[in-house]
Parts: C-alpha cells; structure tokens; sequence
C-alpha cells in the first residue's frame, strides 16, 4: 500500500487568523499520511476465490433481508386481509392512493417531519458540545461519559414510563420546574393534542444524544494534537479550532450521524406507543403506527405492505439527499 | 501452544462424536419403545393468561397443565402472550402463515368476524348443543360469538368470563365530605364541587387507555337511549351526528368540563386510576369485577363499596342496562376431519366445563361467570357478594357499541376519536369524523 504523496489536494487550509485582522494562510496541514491509494491492492485483478465465500452471507442476506422486501413489494399491489384461506385480490395502485388520501398518514407525516427536524437540531449541536467537554480529562469524566449514554440502552418502553411520570401536570418534576419558572403547573403536555409530539421529539433527543456523543468524541479524538496545538500558538482561540479544524475534520461522521438521526427518527415506534400510545386521538401516530394497526388490527396486510414500501423508499431518499446535501457543504 | 492447542480441539471433536453417537443410540431406543404406545398428538393453544401475578391468569395455566397430566396422550404447545399488542400481532401471524392455531382466546364480535367469514374460526354450535356439554349456556351468553347478522349460522367461541363494570364507592371520602353514595348522574354532578373543593377525584377515569372512554360512552348511551339505540346505530337507523348520539356525546363532554372525572384523566391509564382509587384520592370509580381483589390493598378497605353505576333521572327505565362483555372466550381451528379434532375439542371442553367456574368460584369466593354456579355464600367476600347482588338485578347490557360495526376499524375510529373529548375536541368534530369514516367504508364496500 503506497501513501500519496503531498500535494496542494490533499492540504487542509486552515483560514482566519487573528493578526492584525488579516485574513491569509495559516497553516498548511499535510494529511496525506490519512489517504490510502484507491485499488491498489493486487493490481486490480479481480478475486474470483472470493465468490465462495461470500455465497453464505448472501444467502443468508437473501433470506431475510431481501425476500421479505420482494414479498413487501409484491403484497402492496393486492388487497388481502391476512387469511389464508383469502386469496390475494389485484388492486393495482390503490394502497398507494390511499396512502396519500389517508387522513391518519397527513398527520403522521407532520409528526413524523417534526421529530425528525428536532432531533437534528437536537442531537448534533448537543451531542458536539458534550463530546468537546468529554475530551478534556477532569474529575468524573468517565461518570459523566457514563451518565450521557446510559438512556441510549435504557429500553425505550420504560423511557416511556419514567416520561409519563416526569411530565405528569401538577406532580411531575416538569410541572415543577414550570411552576418554578412562575408557569402554570397544571401543563399536560402528553395529554394536549398540539403539544404531545413535541415531547415524543424531547425524549427521543434525550434517548439518543448520548450515542451521538461517543462517535464525535471518537472523531474527535483521531485529530492528531499537534495540529490543535499549532493553531492555539498561532493564536487561533477555541471556537475558531472548532469551526475551522475540528468540525471540518469530523464532517464525514456528522454525515453518518445525521444519516442515522434521521433514520431514527423515521422508524420510531416502540417510544410513540409507551409515551402516548399514538394518543391523545391520533395526533401522535407515525408511520410505523399506521402499519402495525393496518396489518395487525384492521387486516389490511396490502396496505401496510404499501405503507412499508413507502417508508422504504422515503428512507432511501433522504439517505441520497442528506448525503449529497452534506457532501456539497463540506465542499464548499 | 499451536499443538496443545490442535489436540484440544482434536479431544473435543471426538467427545461431541461420542456423545452424539450415544445419543442418537438412546434417542432411536425410546423411538422404538413409544412406537408401541399411543400416538401423542400436538395441538397449539394461545391465550393472554401467562402471568402468574394475575390471580385469573394463574388460575387457567394451572388448569391447562392440569390437563397435560391428566391427558399424556395430547401434548399442548403452549404459545400464550400477555400483552394485547404482541398477542393479535403472533395470532394473526399464525393466521397468515397458515398455520392458525388450533384453540385459542378473543373477545368475540369484530376481533374474529374476518377469521369466521373466512371459514378459519369453526362453527361449535353441535358442540355446545350436545348432551354432554357441560359448560355456557343460557340467553345472551353467546350473543358476541353470534355472527347471524353478517348471515353466518353457529357459534363461534365460548367465554370463560362475564365483564361488567360497576360503581366502586369510597364512603369514607363521601362521609367526611357530608355526601352519600350518588343513585343518578344527576346526584354525581351535585357532588363534583364538594368533592373537588376536597381536594378528591369525584369518579376515576383513566382515559390514556382508550378502551374506558368507550366503556363509559357505551355506559352512557345505554342508559340515555336504551338497547334498542344500538341496534339502530349499527344498522344505520341512528346516525353518529344524529341527536341522540350528540346529546350522549354532549353530556360526556358536560361531565368532564365540570371536572367529574378531575383534571387529568387524559394523563392515567386504566392502572392509574384504580391506583388512584385504591391510594384514596378517588371517591369513586367504574371498574370490572377482576379488581376486586385489589382492593384488599386499600386502607380504606372496609369503606368500599360496590353498587351499580348511576342512571338518569329522566330514563329509570334504563338503570339496570349495564356495560357487559364476554372476554376470554374459546375458539378452535381445527376441521372436523383433523386427527388432532378430539384433542383440540377435549381442551375446549375442559377449559369451560362447569367445574372450572365452581373452582374460581371457591378460590375467589364468589364471582359472576357465564354460566349458574352454586354459590356458597359463606366466605363470599364482601365485596364480591355485593357485586353478585346487584349484577342479579340487570336487565340487559352489550359490549362497547363501535365493536358491532362490520368496518373492521370501528373499534379504533372511535377509541381515538372519544379520547379527543378529554383533550377539548368538540363534540360534533369527534361524530363527524366517525360517521364520515363509516360512510367512507359503506361507499367503498
């Protein structure tokens, strides 16, 4: 494996420094040694031992992953409701219709469009604050680094009762904190049919930030220090060796975490239904919702097929434009 | 070390082989020697009675293993769940798959209607009808494994338990606000501001759980408009937007606006509020009769009471129309023509024989089931006597009125819907959004 060698491409311009309010280069940083040459192994030849091996894993892969997709496809263009003895009946396109005509799906598209915003503009923020603060060595960094992830493997069914518990009017600690703050301590945030999702979105950040925390704090931590320290005595402060060094750096994990925020975010089901149970009414349901009562209480199994194709495809999608949007803006 | 370490695994190889090889020895000898006894037949059964800390749970585990040990020759396969979500997902899994299994528990009416249409749910009527039925029988008892009106004969399943709410009363509370135990609606909203002003939950209600908004709406409904209102709603007679339905939705509304059910019923679920009933800051609450040995855990045991819930002034003719549902009920799967028929009907018959009820019925001393049992009244708790007492006096009742509709979702339409009202959607909003659904499925059929 041969390394690249140093050119003008591969440098990391570091911009803005504090002499004299001129602008120009501070640094020139090498990150050359952190390229590997791209198919340089065997000469590009291409391995055809390797088709052997790998046959298991997509067998494997095949047997549960893509077939219950295929299946997924195939059922979302008949009706059936989920009885053997009823034979599939062709409708076409009509699950898809209904699906967009379907009052209950508007409603949980919105829910669905607000948790995923907020737990973006939650999460990343909140997870690279904490993650900068975990870096540095203090008494109690590991409990601290400790207390941060503990929601995330905290099931999410007992989330949501220690939630139903917190945000109880009048007694619950929230009710507390508002009364403190001379609010009205009989809020019923998940009984109020505008104000419940917003809480789903609250406790979904408080589930996951912690996660989020450990993989820019591993980002974080591959930044060689000489290049954090070279640019503190060229008189960089922190928060310009944090926009202009650090997060640039860690870009391609910000992408993945915001990839996996959203996608989080967008099969939320097990928190919906402990929180609120979809309630009060319908104002809380999500798509994952909809297709558990649409196959599993109504028995329309070709419309909940229908419902998971799309969920699929919505998930792709923003998988492609996240990406792209991202990758245009570390470009730029 | 490489070579230890081959000859370790060289020792275990050979210790797997030996085991397997002996085992397999043993396994074709017991093969020989069960051959020459009786066939074991497998049949699979699936109810939600799988928690030991529920009395009636523990009660019907211990009966299904006291029919293994009493039938060595059927080997049940026992796949019950608790949780309601988890138990219609893996049943109507099995349904799918198909491989239905062959007896298992539901609540009759829209829960199977599908599966009985379908001819996956069997008729049991010559089963029920025969000489040597020994279990349910009577007027009414059937009523929701009935689906006559989708022109399907039979009977399709047989309930294990009578649920009916009543009115739990905490005198205590009623004595030290000056009160006494409310006869009509109209006595339960005089009490409200004196109950509040005490700083008491007038009437538990825990409406996170849907399913007791709709308890109390059919409890409602009942009693404002009598049986004969629900016949005319399912078949269309009634509309939901019609005046009856609004002025039943309407006082439902009027009830929680003036606080009856205190200020965040929306924020308790159906444990909350017995708990809340239970800790004493409710003075009263509607409830099944399955709670009642709950209220052992109460310290203010001995000041609760049971009576029937309070009625209109302006329709008495309606006060012993109760909330009733057959819960828990049996159906089987199995063709006549099955080898595995005598085993699954066998359990059937077991399972709801009359010496299950007189054995509840001596473990919770006393009880209403869906069939006449001889009850010793000494040892009755009190409780549970006062509860058989007034449920004697009924004079009819029905499940909740969403689960007669033939669109498979009514249920949950108007479960979401009734559970706005306690988070201040307007009344005609809530029926107009039922009926339109209806409409939809009615025009789309």
């Amino acid at each position: 494996m041969r390394l690249l060698p140093p050119s003008r491409k591969n440098l990391i311009i570091i911009k803005t420094i504090n002499k004299g309010g001129k602008k120009g280069l501070l640094k020139l940083f090498d990150k050359s040694p952190f390229l590997k040459e791209k198919n340089m192994s065997n000469n590009g030849k291409k391995n055809k031992g390797a088709l052997p091996l790998i046959l298991p894993a997509f067998i494997l892969y095949s047997a549960v992953v893509a077939y219950p997709l295929l299946n997924m496809l195939y059922t979302s263009f008949f009706e059936w409701n989920g009885v053997y003895t009823t034979p599939y009946v062709f409708a076409g396109l009509k699950n898809y219709a209904s699906f967009f005509q379907d009052e209950s799906v508007h409603i949980a598209l919105k829910n669905i469009v607000i948790i995923m915003v907020t737990s973006v503009v939650g999460i990343v923020p909140i997870g690279l604050f904490l993650a900068s603060v975990i870096q540095k060595k203090f008494f109690g960094l590991r409990f601290v680094r400790v207390s941060y992830f503990l929601p995330v493997i905290i099931n999410k069914v007992s989330v949501g009762l220690m939630f139903t518990f917190i945000l109880y009017p009048m007694k619950g600690p929230f009710a507390q904190i508002v009364k403190l703050f001379g609010g009205n301590e009989k809020v019923n945030v998940l009984g109020n049919m505008q104000l419940a999702i917003w809480a789903v979105a609250f406790v979904l950040i408080w589930c996951n930030v912690g996660l989020h925390m450990v993989l820019y704090s591993s980002a974080m931590a591959a930044i060689p220090d000489d290049l954090t320290e070279s640019a503190k005595l060229d008189g960089a402060s922190r928060r310009q060796i944090f926009f202009n060094i650090t997060l640039p750096l860690i870009g391609n994990t910000i992408q993945i975490s915001v990839v996996l925020i959203l996608m989080n975010a967008f099969k939320i089901y097990d928190l919906v239904v402990a929180l609120t149970g979809g309630g009060p009414g319908n104002s809380t349901e999500v798509l994952s919702t909809i297709l558990f009562k649409n196959a599993f209480y109504y028995g329309k199994f070709g419309y909940a097929n229908a419902i998971g194709v799309i969920t699929v495809l919505i998930s792709l999608l923003i998988t492609v434009v996240i990406n792209g949007v991202l990758r245009a803006c570390r470009k730029d | 070390m490489k070579r230890k370490l081959e000859k370790c695994m060289m020792l275990s190889m050979a210790a797997c082989l030996l085991l397997g090889g002996c085992q397999q020895q043993s396994g074709g000898g017991a093969k020989e020697s069960s051959s020459e006894a009786k066939e074991q037949i497998t049949i699979t059964y699936m109810s939600r009675f799988a928690n030991e800390e529920e009395p009636d749970s523990k009660y019907y585990m211990e009966r299904l293993a006291k029919f293994q040990e009493e039938n060595p020759d059927i080997k049940v396969e026992d796949l019950s769940v608790v949780e309601l979500d988890a138990y219609k997902t893996k049943l109507k899994s099995t349904v799918a798959s198909g491989k239905p299994v062959d007896i298992f528990t539901n609540y009759g009416n829209n829960d199977i209607a599908e599966w009985v249409e379908s001819g996956v749910v069997k008729d049991i009527s010559d089963i029920i009808s025969a000489e040597d039925w020994n279990g349910p029988a009577g007027d009414g008892i059937y009523e929701s494994f009935n689906y006559s009106a989708r022109g399907i004969d039979g009977i399709y399943g047989v309930p294990t338990k009578v649920l009916a709410n009543m009115l739990y009363v905490n005198t205590r509370i009623l004595d030290e606000c000056g009160l006494k135990t409310p006869e009509t609606w109209e006595d339960v909203l005089e009490m409200t501001p004196v109950l509040k002003e005490n700083g008491y939950i007038p009437m538990a209600l825990g409406a996170k759980t849907k399913g007791r908004v709709c308890h109390w709406h059919t409890l409602l409904a009942l009693q404002m408009w009598g049986m004969e209102f629900k016949d005319d709603l399912v078949s269309g007679k009634e509309k939901w937007t019609g005046d009856k339905m609004m002025e039943v939705i309407n006082t439902f509304k009027s009830f929680i606006d003036q606080g009856v059910f205190g200020e965040f019923a929306i924020s308790d679920d159906a444990t909350a509020h017995e708990a809340r009933f239970i800790n004493g800051e409710a003075a009263m609450m509607m409830d099944l009769s399955v709670v009642i040995p709950q209220m052992k855990s109460s310290k203010d045991y001995d000041s609760i009471k049971v009576t029937r819930m309070p009625y209109f002034k302006e329709h008495p003719e309606n006060k012993n129309l109760w909330y009733i549902s057959m819960g828990d009920a049996y159906s089987i799967t199995v063709d006549k023509d099955s080898p595995k028929y005598d085993a699954v009907v066998k359990l059937l018959k077991f399972m709801t024989e009359e010496e299950t009820y007189k054995e509840q019925n001596e473990l919770w001393k006393g009880g209403v089931f869906p069939m006449d049992v001889e009850i010793n009244k000494e040892g009755t708790e009190r409780l549970m006597q006062e509860y058989m007492e007034s449920f004697a006096k009924k004079s009819g009742g029905c499940d909740e009125l969403d689960v007669y509709f033939e669109m498979p979702n009514t249920q949950d339409v108007v479960r979401n819907e009734m559970q706005t009202l306690f988070a201040g959607r307007e009344p005609d909003e809530i029926a107009a959004a039922i009926q339109k659904e209806l409409d939809n499925y009615q025009n789309n059929k």
